[in-house]
């Protein structure tokens, strides 16, 4: 996945250079690019650190599970196995909490220790599981409540109403993430029932 | 609604400090177990994020987003998409730092509550870096198969698109 996306654009983005006659800034983009990934792991790294030790924390102290209980038939629609076996449900719940909260920074590391143990439940470990695709396309259009980068790159820019958007983004988001999920838990029903058949 | 998205990380640390001065049961170890497991965590992504953010920065530098946008272009203008959108969403769903700086050229250069600007704000918000996402998430695990996932994500990001650019219309 991630080789196939960098050869893709890395092949595309030569041939886009030649053409445009920009083929030196394609080489000062490779170290700025290089060089932004570390910069952005060293900003990364204090969040992710206090995040995940606060987290450590709220889940010995017992009250991740008790969040979890509320969202516990959501929790159980969107990830059966996970929710079976109690394997990565925690960071799921917290995950869906930060993305609602507009916490994006803080919902990767939950999402990622989620399929970690995912991975524990899963029994081909190439092949990803239904829940950590339902997970990962959960990310990937989440309901947000509260852009705030959003709103702030807007009103720099001088809108004269910048957080006008927020009810066609909710509406937006909202059936963008549902359309997904749904998506998503049907091709995995699907999916069963085809390899029942073969077996 | 500003002031209660913005203090809810204050909350949950007071949440987090209230249990370590209540709890006898050294809940600080736990805080240092779940902080180095995320110093860990963040280290091991960095050899993905090299790539994907090469990856990005070249696609911008080279104009690759430009070119696919004009080839793309009669494609958009039939299913009412405006055009000038267009590089906006080639990299959205490549890179989060790559997108928002198109969507500053485009509120310079068209403004911030034009239909267009209007638009393309609506997508950036009902939508993620759907590529970027899915190769850390997948390559964290070492999951090589990804089945469904991408035209089930590919899918709902067009939806989310076409609806955005209705909904614009009715509430600008």
């Amino acid at each position: 996945m991630l080789g196939k996306t960098f050869g893709v654009m890395c092949i595309v983005s030569f041939i886009a250079a030649g053409i445009n006659g920009r083929v030196s800034e394609l080489s000062a983009a490779v170290f700025t690019g290089a060089a932004r990934a570390v910069e952005l792991t060293v900003s990364l790294l204090g969040m992710m650190c206090l995040w995940c030790g606060v987290m450590n924390v709220l889940k010995d102290a017992g009250a991740i599970e008790k969040a979890a209980r509320l969202i516990s038939p959501v929790l159980k629609f969107l990830f059966p196995t996970a929710y079976k076996t109690g394997n990565g449900i925690d960071e799921c719940a917290a995950n869906i909490s930060a993305n609602l909260l507009g916490i994006g920074n803080a919902a990767t590391p939950f999402a990622i220790s989620a399929l970690k143990k995912m991975q524990l439940d899963n029994p081909t470990p190439e092949r990803a599981s239904d829940d950590m695709i339902t997970l990962a396309v959960m990310n990937s259009s989440p309901i947000s409540l509260m852009p705030m980068t959003l709103i702030t790159l807007r009103n720099a820019a001088g809108s004269t109403d910048a957080s006008r958007i927020l009810v066609p983004v909710w509406i937006c988001s909202f059936f963008g993430s549902v359309l997904s999920v749904l998506l998503s838990r049907a091709l995995a029903v699907s999916d069963r029932k085809r390899r029942k058949k073969k077996t | 609604m500003k002031l209660i998205s913005s203090s809810i990380v204050p909350v949950i640390l007071c949440i987090t400090a209230v249990l370590l001065l209540l709890s006898k049961k050294g809940l600080i170890e736990s805080f240092n177990k779940g902080a180095r497991s995320g110093i860990k965590t963040s280290v091991s992504l960095l050899p993905g994020l090299v790539l994907m953010c090469t990856a990005a920065s070249m696609f911008t530098a080279s104009g690759a987003g430009e070119l696919l946008a004009d080839i793309l272009a009669p494609v958009t203008e039939f299913i009412n998409i405006p055009s000038d959108i267009l590089p906006f969403l080639v990299v959205r769903p490549i890179s989060g730092s790559a997108s928002n700086s198109v969507l500053n050229e485009l509120f310079d250069s068209i403004g911030s509550d034009s239909l267009s600007g209007f638009t393309a704000s609506v997508i950036a918000g009902s939508s993620d870096t759907m590529f970027y996402i899915f190769a850390v998430y997948f390559s964290s695990v070492g999951v090589k198969n990804t089945r469904y996932a991408v035209p089930v994500g590919l899918f709902a990001m067009l939806f989310v698109i076409l609806l955005a650019c209705a909904v614009s219309r009715i509430f600008i």
